[in-house]
């Protein structure tokens, strides 16, 4: 070949890489942008030696370190769409490298696309590690290197060695490292081959070696792919399908070394095959391992953390509000703009739970409640969620953190405050935000002065009790009377006895907070149509409350015919929604 | 040629460093007080086995380096920071230590502020004469409310910074696990419980773990001295949380018995004074002697309305061992009712002299309590005092006599207010405490880095042999069975 040649050979590689880093680019941008900023609010990496020894400690701590690392960068979204569709492109490239060094030819290059489109798949799994997206990276830079290795015993000398050091830096991986050097060799060199078998047997005792240790209570987390799973859940066969496909495929490229398509047309056949095998993946997979509410949900997330309040109320006009989720973020939204109780029934709702979801004990729904809570000014609950939520994923949460900061200096709990602000300091990305809360440490007239601090610690109210025992509702009475100007509470208190038709609790927070600070005359939406409601057994209500001519003409309406005025409290007390 | 020349270099840079170890550092200005370190080291008594204990200065000082230097009888010391952390190695610590047993170890700290040297007043470091247990155990747990994710009870070499699991509940499918509990400070002879998965009550003894065949959850466990019987209480407990109250947590029990668990004859042994549906018992502990159980116990009334009036005295009642029976009278030895307290966590010291107790003002979980104190009763006078000297304003709670009785292990939430932190403080011979200090660590933001609680520190005389992973794998097997 000559020069010429070779440049627009490697010029038409190279182009056909960034393409596909486009792609993935793209496809990531498309059905989950939001993906991996939520990953960061669970993960950042903490320049800190306590932190680094703690992880190294482990085998895969070496990936895990550098996918802690990459994970401070999601904090942008484009940045960690932009890093995995980087890392999928190079794990692609090494795969169809390593394909085409076993058959010296392209035939097989779509092949390698599967077990990396599964790997795209299961990065939107929440309890997916990153760390196994950079262990399958480093296993593939090894058997890069392996083939460097012409002599049998050279070879095996560095299978072993880099075996081993698979294990200790990336974990579990060094099974499936094993087990492909295996195949490898024994499509190549039968005859010595067995000597392969002792890789996955070396792993095997590895893994049990460091159970021995007490890093591992079960074996599966040392050499299997659960290990880059959230260890206490369990994961299914999507866990297991990029090593499987990765098993699958170096077979398919060994026994085609062997046997190769001769002719030209069969050649053909096969590649248009996989690439029709890969693209119906694709299909399928999105449809299968892709749920479009779990990203929906997602987006609504990073907007409620970034107190983007209208975006939230866009994004969810625009779409179906079937899911107790959307509603809960949608309510924090609207009540966060001070028009909860305007808009209540302007949006699908079921009960009280479309306010506060039930608590299931992982980290992503505690987050949520420790958002709505904050929003209804209830410090305690929204305290303990942010606690729990921060702990189950071992306490490295920079946005439950920050939570924490912000409930602790409401408290006025300094001490502990500080210790959170410390830990944040030692992130890049949350120094800036570190600063601009030390100065409330030890400064009660600061946090009074400061808009969202001052108004969560004059919600604190005196009268102490256990959160909750005596009904939320009866919580959020008293952070009324405390902070009559809190207008998120109000909202919430007379939207949670409306969605549980609880007319008569209604009726007393009217009674009691009407033409309060808490309350002006002009009654929100909702509760003017409640008032009307009341007002059927008892007409002195409309002489009580200053009800708007509109709310009335439109009350009027809706009892001529019911099937009219449907995004009213009227309707939602005569009928039940579905829900997902 | 060549070999001179590296010579050369050698000496030149060890010349160098040792220059730099040891100039006296020219001060521009003294101060009249004492500096104020972190962790406050200032005029503490240590055991002469003790690790070396690093300290650093706070941010706040503006500090750029620090200098200080420890001098003991002939030895003298000069350490410079690393990092703004002052390290000692291990051999200076120790040859220091050596030269200040039953005296102490002056220091003197030079900080350098805006390129000027000041040095702050010396303070001393006491050296006792008596050792404590090299080993301590203890549960590291978040400070949390009704989840957990990982859990573990470890070990710490007190004689260097070594810490090493007995336990985690990796090893028990995440469970829950606490409340262990050493026989005399034996690490051979120690009892824990676990929680969901596999749970029950488990003794490990000479690396063999065994099931308790006991229905009923037990806790708070105490050994008899002779190793024979455990004294535990059955508690029925909730947690609820405030809205409002400086103490975020509360934890209460709606019932409590004490029963005493006989290994040998593998039965529960109880007596109606131990568990009366007119009050909660709980917290047993023997004496050193083993003819006396020590409790706590409270009027019985409705949970949780009335959580705030449950207050416990500190009881006692006679055990004999060879009977296995229980005296007929129930002593008050410290009715707290009066000066409206309640006690928790009896714990005596194994020369049967002194007993110390926990105080808060109500009920019985006192980590959750910024009033709890520690307390002293005097056994022969039945004298009791405030350990002021241990106590600040925030929590004090468990705590354990070491096996010499000379040093007393507490938790406490001084340092920010929730995370539970270990500090260590010598008991003279007629009961005095002595400045504690806080658990040292190789680096001296160790606990700021550290998102988990100590939780019932114990001192032990020597490491838990048993591998955690044996002692889960057993657990396993048990319960497969």
């Amino acid at each position: 070949m000559d020069k010429r040649t070779i440049y627009t050979n490697n010029l038409l590689q190279t182009s056909g890489w960034v393409i596909l880093l486009i792609l993935f680019f793209f496809f990531i941008q498309t059905t989950g942008a939001y993906n991996f900023c939520y990953v960061e609010e669970w993960n950042t990496f903490f320049y800190d030696a306590h932190y680094i020894r703690n992880i190294l400690a482990y085998p895969g701590g070496l990936a895990q370190l550098i996918a802690n690392f990459l994970i401070q960068f999601f904090v942008y979204p484009i940045v960690g769409v932009l890093i995995t569709a980087l890392l999928l492109t190079l794990i692609s490239f090494f795969t169809t490298r390593i394909l085409y060094k076993l058959t010296h030819s392209n035939t097989l290059l779509f092949l390698s696309f599967f077990p990396v489109v599964s790997l795209l798949f299961l990065h939107f799994n929440v309890n997916y590690l990153y760390t196994g997206t950079i262990a399958l990276l480093l296993m593939l830079l090894c058997i890069c290197l392996q083939s460097y290795f012409r002599k049998f015993r050279s070879r095996f000398i560095y299978s072993l060695l880099s075996t081993f050091f698979l294990f200790i830096a990336a974990g579990p991986v060094a099974l499936l490292y094993s087990c492909l050097l295996f195949i490898i060799e024994l499509f190549q060199n039968p005859k010595k081959a067995f000597w392969f078998v002792l890789l996955p047997l070396f792993v095997f005792l590895f893994g049990k070696t460091a159970m021995w240790f007490g890093l591992f209570g079960n074996l599966k987390h040392a050499i299997l792919p659960d290990g880059y799973f959230t260890l206490r859940l369990h994961p299914g066969f999507i866990i297991y399908l990029p090593w499987v496909l990765f098993l699958i495929v170096f077979s398919i490229a060994c026994i085609y070394k062997i046997r190769p398509f001769k002719k030209t047309w069969t050649k053909g056949l096969f590649v248009a095959l996989q690439f029709v095998a890969v693209s119906y993946f694709i299909f399928a997979g999105t449809t299968k391992y892709m749920d479009t509410n779990n990203e929906f949900f997602k987006e609504l997330n990073h907007y409620a953390r970034h107190n983007a309040w209208d975006k939230i109320v866009n994004k969810c006009d625009k779409t179906p509000m079937t899911n107790l989720l959307y509603q809960n973020y949608l309510n924090v939204a609207l009540a966060e703009k001070g028009v909860l109780a305007d808009n209540l029934f302007s949006y699908p709702c079921v009960d009280i739970r479309s306010i506060y979801v039930t608590g299931n004990k992982t980290p992503y729904i505690s987050a949520l409640l420790s958002d709505v809570y904050f929003s209804m000014g209830h410090i305690a609950l929204s305290q303990r969620y942010a606690f729990e939520a921060n702990e189950s994923v071992g306490n490295y949460s920079p946005r439950m953190i920050q939570r924490l900061v912000q409930t602790n200096l409401a408290y006025g709990y300094y001490g502990t405050a500080q210790k959170y602000l410390r830990l944040l300091n030692k992130t890049l990305f949350y120094k800036d935000w570190t600063i601009q809360h030390q100065h409330f440490l030890w400064d009660d007239k600061a946090i009074e002065q400061d808009s969202v601090l001052g108004a969560k610690r004059r919600c604190l109210f005196p009268d102490n009790r256990f959160s909750g025992y005596k009904g939320l509702d009866d919580d959020l009475k008293q952070i009324i009377i405390q902070n009559p100007s809190h207008k998120t509470t109000i909202q919430y208190l007379g939207s949670l006895y409306l969605l549980s038709k609880d007319m008569e609790g209604f009726r007393l927070t009217l009674e009691n907070f009407y033409n309060t600070p808490a309350l002006p005359s002009v009654l929100p939406v909702s509760f003017q149509e409640g008032v009307l409601v009341l007002a059927e057994e008892d007409s002195n209500m409309l002489n009580n409350y200053q009800i708007q001519e509109n709310t009335i003409q439109r009350y009027k309406a809706y009892k001529q015919h019911t099937l009219k005025e449907r995004h009213t409290l009227w309707h939602f007390l005569n009928l039940k929604t579905k829900i997902k | 040629m060549k070999k001179q020349n590296i010579l050369n270099l050698f000496l030149f840079i060890s010349g160098g460093l040792l220059t730099a170890c040891s100039s006296e550092i020219k001060v521009d200005h003294f101060m009249e007080s004492l500096p104020p370190i972190y962790p406050d080291y200032t005029e503490v008594t240590v055991p002469p086995n003790i690790a070396p204990l690093n300290f650093t200065m706070p941010d706040s000082c503006g500090i750029s380096d620090l200098h200080a230097v420890f001098n003991a009888g002939e030895t003298q010391v000069n350490v410079s920071d690393r990092n703004g952390q002052l390290r000692m190695g291990a051999s200076d610590w120790k040859k220091l230590l050596a030269s200040a047993i039953g005296s102490s170890i002056s220091v003197r700290l030079q900080a350098n502020k805006q390129g000027k040297w000041v040095e702050y007043a010396p303070f001393n470091i006491y050296v006792a004469t008596e050792k404590t247990d090299p080993y301590i155990a203890y549960r590291l747990i978040e400070p949390g409310y009704e989840i957990w994710n990982e859990m573990g009870i470890y070990q710490r070499c007190l004689e260097n910074y070594t810490e090493t699991a007995i336990l985690t509940n990796k090893m028990t499918n995440y469970g829950c696990m606490n409340c262990h509990s050493f026989c005399l400070q034996n690490p051979d002879r120690m009892l824990f419980h676990l929680r969901i998965d596999y749970s029950g009550t488990y003794i490990l003894e000479n690396g063999q773990v065994e099931k308790l065949p006991a229905e009923t959850p037990l806790v708070y466990p105490y050994w008899h001295p002779s190793g024979d019987f455990i004294a535990l209480s059955t508690n029925t407990t909730k947690q609820m949380f405030h809205t409002t109250d400086k103490n975020r947590v509360e934890v209460m029990d709606f019932a409590s018995n004490i029963v005493v668990y006989d290994l040998k004859k593998q039965q529960i042994i109880t007596s109606p004074r131990l568990s009366s549906p007119e009050s909660f018992e709980t917290f047993p502990t023997f004496s050193p002697d083993g003819k006396t159980l020590y409790f706590c116990s409270s009027d019985s009334v409705a949970m949780p309305d009335n959580y705030q009036s449950v207050k416990y005295n500190l009881c006692a009642i006679s055990f004999d061992p060879d009977s296995r029976s229980f005296g007929s009278q129930v002593d008050t030895l410290y009715n707290v009712q009066k000066d409206n307290g309640s006690v928790s966590f009896p714990r005596i010291s194994p020369d049967g002299k002194w007993l110390m107790f926990t105080r808060s003002s109500y009920g019985n979980f006192s980590i959750w309590h910024k009033e709890a104190d520690l307390y002293l009763v005097d056994l022969k006078t039945k004298a009791v005092h405030s350990l002021s000297t241990l106590n600040s304003d925030d929590v004090e709670s468990y705590h354990s006599w070491s096996s010499n009785s000379r040093w007393v292990i507490f938790s406490s939430r001084r340092i920010d207010g929730l995370y539970t932190r270990p500090f260590i403080a010598y008991m003279d011979i007629n009961g005095n405490a002595h400045k504690p200090f806080l658990l040292p660590q190789k680096a001296t933001d160790y606990y700021t880095s550290l998102m988990k609680s100590y939780n019932i520190p114990e001192f032990i005389t020597g490491k838990v042999k048993a591998k955690s992973y044996t002692i889960g794998r057993s657990v396993r097997n048990m319960n497969s069975q």
